[in-house]
């Protein structure tokens, strides 16, 4: 009859998870899906053998001094006892994962189709590449351009003029254009409203626009106007304020 | 009530729904085992390897409705290879020669390849209806043969399976003459599909009730969609993003308010917060929400959404929604039944937003919750045991603590008492999934307490046998257990050997048990298939024969009328 076998409190594992379950990262040789586990081969106390070396990075950050050397089978959830002398500091704060949390096949017990599903969503959202797509009123087809790829609002300006034609008109130089402009550039942010472009830091404007909207006529020079306006104000008051 | 002619005996056992019902009446004597048989139309196989196909198959021969499952629960979870086994085949193939009437198929966790479904396609002139959930090995193609061929066809409904795009001409296979549709859910499907022959689908069939789509459907489509169809019960939104903003909204909105009969909503993929305000009409009629899909809706655009939702019965949503959102919950849905709150961060490594007092305030909240899945960060005896007291009528309680052995962070102690007071208080308790820092005491406790317990999982947990040895003791309903890295051995094994043929199956990984426990068992044990599943890596010097002292890293041992199955691949050894 095997021995009972203490349980030492997680205070000493420093990822609060049973060293040998660590040992047991591994894929299925023959699972059609690898999802990064940790390749080993392990039974009966044997070292970890044939790790990747990005697995020796996080595997070292156990913090067990001075083993390299996984605890054995028979002593399933304690460490050796040289744990229990001055490691507490470096070993309490394992739960908020200071250290690269390893990963447990199976755990947590999430279906596959799930895990699939964000991970699809995840790759998605990270895509390099910041594609937009850039309409014109009255223009037949849009287009898509990469946010990326500009440094900022003058270099965007201009690389929208390039495409549409919209700011330089003729013999008109595109100073003069610009300010007696016809257009307006709006976007569209996450929460589906439309605004002007040029109010926010360039880093926030390119995470938050989701689509470019080129907008002429009378509908753009409401919105200029509102612009100046709402500018000039900000400064009548900020000139009041310094006075007094 | 022999004296009554066989007729009268066969209407009383038709207000038999329970298969279990029906198989205990069957075993009352030798006329009612005959009646039954000859009546018995819906048939329940928990386990594809406990029976052959053909004595089930000529045990009732009246057959309309088959279900079978296939592969153990924790090959959802990634613990089981790929080809270990599972094929719907056989059951089709024994289905077409002795049972053609067959009406309806369910599978679960099964591998089901296209010529399956080609098969089926064509075997069953009666066909109506397919669920399949969870299983793999098919694609689009298969699909295409079931819509051309079946004609007459209720249900299509195809949950969370792995299937292989072979592009989108499936949906245009079904006829023109198809107008019989009542359900049907692509929603696990990940490619695009003829959006046009949908809507021209919903369109001809007025019956549809349910229909769920998938992630390639964009809003712009929906809104067609729904305008075709106004009687629809349950809708799976597919995308719920659109291309053109301004016109999408409004669209929406009309086609919302037509849709007075929705009551179950799912999908939102991609969905923007300003989307979520085109539903709040139909919220106050919801039953069942699943927002477990949709990662990018906030908790505030949710907290609004759920205040017009009083009669939710059922609520599935990802731990973003955070305890602030769970009070929420308590506050509008009184009616709640059942919730599920699932990790956004599926590899558990984030910071998750949910913890004990989310429950507590969901039990305090909704009295009538009989169905928990709960994945957290912590959690605490304390907050168990109020729960248990709120909350007596759990009739499935899964709590999944991300940290797999955290122990109460208060008090840190194990969970024991929490999980003690939960099946002391809950007395109709039939599913239980234990996690967090558990010695041998909450094994006591679930083998004093859980009588009606039917399937209990443990990850991580206990000290010694005793737990495993109180659990298979105690629990005298228990039909499933399923047991990894946990201490248990040979001993706990067999020391209740005949507890294992009341049993559906019983699967030990990363436990104590070794190859000689196995083989014992399997001795003792004759009716038992003892399968010990053996991954081989290539580093591992491991020879063609270990010995009885090697531990055994998978075992799964199930009862069975078949002995060893005949379709096993060579890393799974039979003792």
């Amino acid at each position: 009859m095997p021995k009972t076998r203490h349980w030492t409190s997680p205070r000493n594992t420093p990822m609060g998870l049973p060293l040998d379950s660590m040992a047991r990262m591994r894929p299925h040789s023959r699972s059609r899906k690898l999802d990064g586990r940790i390749p080993t081969g392990r039974h009966d106390g044997k070292k970890l053998v044939g790790m990747a070396s990005y697995v020796e990075d996080t595997e070292l950050r156990l913090g067990l001094p001075g083993s390299d050397a996984l605890a054995t089978r028979g002593s399933k959830r304690s460490l050796p006892e040289d744990d229990a002398a001055g490691d507490d500091s470096s070993c309490r704060n394992g739960g908020s994962g200071s250290a690269a949390k390893a990963q447990v096949v199976g755990w947590p017990p999430i279906r596959t189709y799930r895990k699939n599903s964000f991970q699809a969503m995840k790759v998605e959202s990270e895509a390099s590449g910041l594609f937009v797509k850039v309409s014109m009123d009255g223009a037949p087809y849009l287009r898509k351009i990469d946010l990326k790829v500009y440094k900022g609002y003058k270099e965007l300006r201009e690389g929208l003029d390039g495409m549409f034609n919209c700011f330089s008109q003729g013999d008109l130089s595109r100073k003069e254009a610009c300010n007696g402009s016809e257009f307006a550039i709006t976007y569209e942010d996450k929460d589906g409203d439309l605004m002007l472009v040029g109010d926010v830091p360039w880093e926030m404007f390119i995470c938050s626009c989701k689509r470019l909207r080129i907008m002429k006529g009378s509908e753009a020079r409401v919105l200029l106007k509102r612009k100046l306006e709402t500018a000039s104000l900000s400064l009548e008051h900020l000139l009041k304020h310094k006075r007094c | 009530m022999t004296y009554f002619p066989d007729e009268v005996v066969e209407h009383i056992f038709d207000f038999l729904s329970s298969h279990r019902d029906r198989n205990n009446v069957s075993t009352v004597c030798k006329a009612w085992y005959l009646v039954e048989q000859l009546s018995r139309l819906r048939v329940f196989v928990g386990n594809c390897y406990a029976v052959r196909p053909e004595r089930v198959m000529a045990r009732f021969p009246g057959m309309k409705c088959l279900t079978v499952k296939g592969k153990p629960h924790f090959a959802d979870f990634n613990l089981v290879p790929h080809d270990w086994g599972g094929d719907a085949l056989p059951w089709i193939e024994t289905a077409a020669r002795c049972c053609p009437g067959l009406e309806e198929l369910r599978l679960k966790r099964m591998v089901v390849s296209d010529e399956s479904l080609e098969l089926l396609a064509r075997a069953f002139p009666n066909f109506k209806s397919l669920v399949l959930i969870s299983c793999e090995g098919f694609s689009t193609d298969g699909l295409a043969e079931i819509a051309t061929h079946c004609r007459g066809l209720r249900e299509l409904d195809l949950q969370e399976n792995e299937v292989e795009d072979h592009g989108r001409q499936w949906l245009s296979c079904f006829p023109d003459s198809c107008t019989s549709l009542v359900s049907l859910n692509f929603a696990c499907l990940k490619g695009e599909v003829n959006t046009s022959a949908l809507e021209r689908l919903v369109a001809r069939c007025q019956n549809l009730r349910c229909l769920k789509l998938n992630r390639a459907i964009s809003i712009e489509s929906l809104i067609k969609i729904l305008a075709r169809a106004p009687n629809l019960v349950e809708l799976g939104t597919g995308s719920f993003t659109a291309d053109h903003r301004t016109e999408a909204y409004q669209n929406l909105l009309n086609a919302f308010y037509k849709c007075n009969s929705i009551r179950n909503l799912s999908g939102f993929w991609d969905a923007a917060p300003r989307y979520l305000q085109a539903i709040y009409s139909i919220c106050s009629s919801l039953t069942v929400l699943n927002l477990s899909y949709a990662p990018a809706i906030q908790v505030n655009d949710l907290i609004k959404m759920i205040r017009h939702c009083f009669k939710l019965q059922k609520l599935w949503v990802l731990d973003s929604i955070g305890d602030k959102g769970l009070a929420a919950v308590a506050c509008a849905c009184k009616e709640l039944q059942e919730l599920r709150v699932f990790p956004s961060d599926v590899y558990g490594t984030g910071i998750a937003a949910v913890t004990e007092e989310g429950l507590v305030a969901i039990s305090s909240g909704c009295p009538k919750l009989n169905s928990l899945l709960y994945f957290c960060h912590q959690m605490t005896n304390a907050a168990l045991i109020t729960v248990a007291k709120n909350c007596p009528h759990f009739t499935r309680f899964r709590l999944c603590i991300l940290d797999p052995v955290k122990p109460d962070p208060i008090s840190n102690e194990p969970l024991d008492e929490g999980f003690g007071a939960i099946v002391k208080s809950c007395k109709d308790l039939k599913r239980l999934s234990l996690s967090g820092l558990l010695t041998d005491k909450v094994f006591l406790y679930i083998g004093m307490y859980a009588s009606r317990l039917e399937m209990l999982s443990i990850a991580f947990a206990g000290e010694s046998d005793k737990g495993m040895v109180y659990v298979l003791n105690g629990c005298k309903n228990l039909k499933k257990l399923e047991i990894r890295d946990s201490p248990f051995g040979d001993a706990a094994l067999l020391e209740n050997v005949g507890k294992y043929e009341t049993m559906r199956s019983l699967w030990m990984s990363s436990c104590d048990v070794t190859q000689g426990g196995c083989k014992a068992l399997a001795a003792k044990m004759p009716r038992l298939n003892v399968e010990v599943i053996n991954e081989r890596e290539e580093s591992d010097e491991m020879v063609e024969n270990p010995s009885d002292m090697h531990r055994v890293e998978k075992m799964y041992v199930y009862r069975t009328l078949t002995g060893p199955r005949d379709d096993a691949p060579d890393f799974v050894w039979t003792f």
